[in-house]
């Protein structure tokens, strides 16, 4: 129930924040800054990039807090948003460039990949069990380390088309799935 | 809008693989500017955002440098909270009275270069300040700057022979204090010109200016 309480403490802060609220910020910060700093250091794999990332993330939750719409679902997905979204911009702009720090041995990412399921992902951890082994590596590739097609393929040493294909199929089976 | 079944698949395909992050390039940008413009799109974006994000939250959580809270605060203008400016106010306190009694005027860091961007009216609207040394770039804003509604605006070098490097986005009124990066720092050592541009909330999402350029301001040697 921590996860549901956590959710909603963030919907509570993100309020406050659109109404301006500086000591909400900080409080959010101190609420949800260490998830998303984690997901920023996996996806964008350079701790000082990460960091500033961080910044334009929080300074992005300031100004648009009064975007978030509680009835349109959870907050903490909406945060995870923001960051992912900054961190696929910050990538974009990378791509080219000498990538510093390696990719994490793939037992990192399994260790990674089976902290506790938090209670709100009961379904989506369900649907993505139905998935194929090829297909929920293909989706944490993506999902969690900000992998392109090309790289992903790369990873897993499979061909471009397969992998897209991969993708796609489990998109549709998720789909089904959390409809059903 | 009542789209075709065929038309609804496609935004549902689509809005799956940008959340997931493996539509790219143009074909994002394309996408984003569709989510906002049409409710449907932003919809199905939010429902795949709502589902997707279990797999991120149960990643492991790593604690940020504590220094990262107080360059948001700084970058947005906001105050840290009384219990911090309480908890390290006998700390600064003794360190300003060593600096204002030890610190020679002359050795207050001196910004190498500067550049003023005025209003068309000929009022300040920003002073630009660039101290080499320090790696820092401080933008003052004395006047409240009028911005257009949902942009941001945002300042970029203008590296000679090279493309604009973005500086980071201006703020409306107040003080801000940047760091730069070795990339923001080699384009500043070859500008001689500073430039401003509207973009999207938070800046461009290209890395590249998207929105019409409102100034540009020559970088001068201060002094």
């Amino acid at each position: 129930m921590i996860e549901v309480k956590r959710d909603a403490d963030a919907r509570e802060l993100l309020l406050r924040c659109a109404a301006g609220d500086a000591r909400a910020l900080e409080r959010l910060y101190a609420l949800v800054a260490p998830l998303l700093f984690g997901l920023l250091t996996r996806m964008l794999r350079r701790r000082a990039l990460a960091e500033e990332a961080l910044q334009d993330v929080f300074i992005s939750i300031w100004q648009r807090a009064g975007q978030y719409r509680s009835d349109r679902g959870r907050a903490l997905p909406w945060l995870i948003g923001i960051a992912r979204y900054r961190a696929i911009d910050l990538l974009r702009h990378e791509r080219g460039a000498p990538v510093l720090v390696p990719e994490p041995p793939e037992a990192e990412l399994v260790a990674d990949a089976i902290e506790p399921a938090p209670v709100a992902g009961d379904t989506i951890e369900h649907c993505l069990g139905q998935l194929s082994n090829e297909q929920q590596r293909c989706l944490q590739f993506a999902y969690v380390s900000g992998r392109s097609h090309q790289e992903i393929a790369h990873l897993t040493g499979n061909p471009l088309g397969t992998v897209k294909s991969w993708i796609r199929r489990a998109l549709v089976s998720l789909r089904e799935c959390l409809e059903s | 809008m009542h789209p075709q079944p065929r038309h609804a698949v496609l935004i549902d395909r689509l809005a799956a693989e940008y959340v997931l992050g493996t539509l790219r390039g143009r074909a994002r940008r394309r996408f984003e500017r569709w989510r906002d413009t049409s409710e449907l799109v932003a919809e199905r974006c939010t429902l795949w955002e709502q589902q997707l994000a279990p797999m991120g939250e149960r990643l492991r959580p790593i604690s940020p440098p504590p220094e990262v809270l107080g360059k948001i605060q700084r970058r947005l203008g906001l105050a840290p909270s009384l219990g911090l400016r309480w908890a390290s106010a006998a700390a600064v306190m003794a360190l300003l009275i060593a600096l204002f009694a030890y610190w020679p005027a002359s050795r207050a860091p001196q910004p190498d270069r500067v550049a003023t961007i005025n209003t068309p009216a000929g009022a300040l609207q920003w002073r630009v300040e660039l101290y080499t040394q320090r790696a820092r770039l401080v933008v003052r804003s004395p006047t409240l700057a009028v911005k257009p509604t949902a942009r941001d605006y945002e300042l970029w070098a203008l590296p000679a022979g090279a493309a604009p490097v973005s500086l980071g986005v201006l703020p409306v009124r107040g003080e801000t204090s940047l760091a730069l990066s070795d990339t923001q720092h080699r384009a500043l050592a070859r500008a001689t010109q500073i430039a401003v541009s509207v973009e999207p909330l938070g800046g461009s999402p290209t890395g590249q200016p998207t929105g019409p350029v409102v100034f540009v301001a020559p970088l001068r040697a201060a002094g």
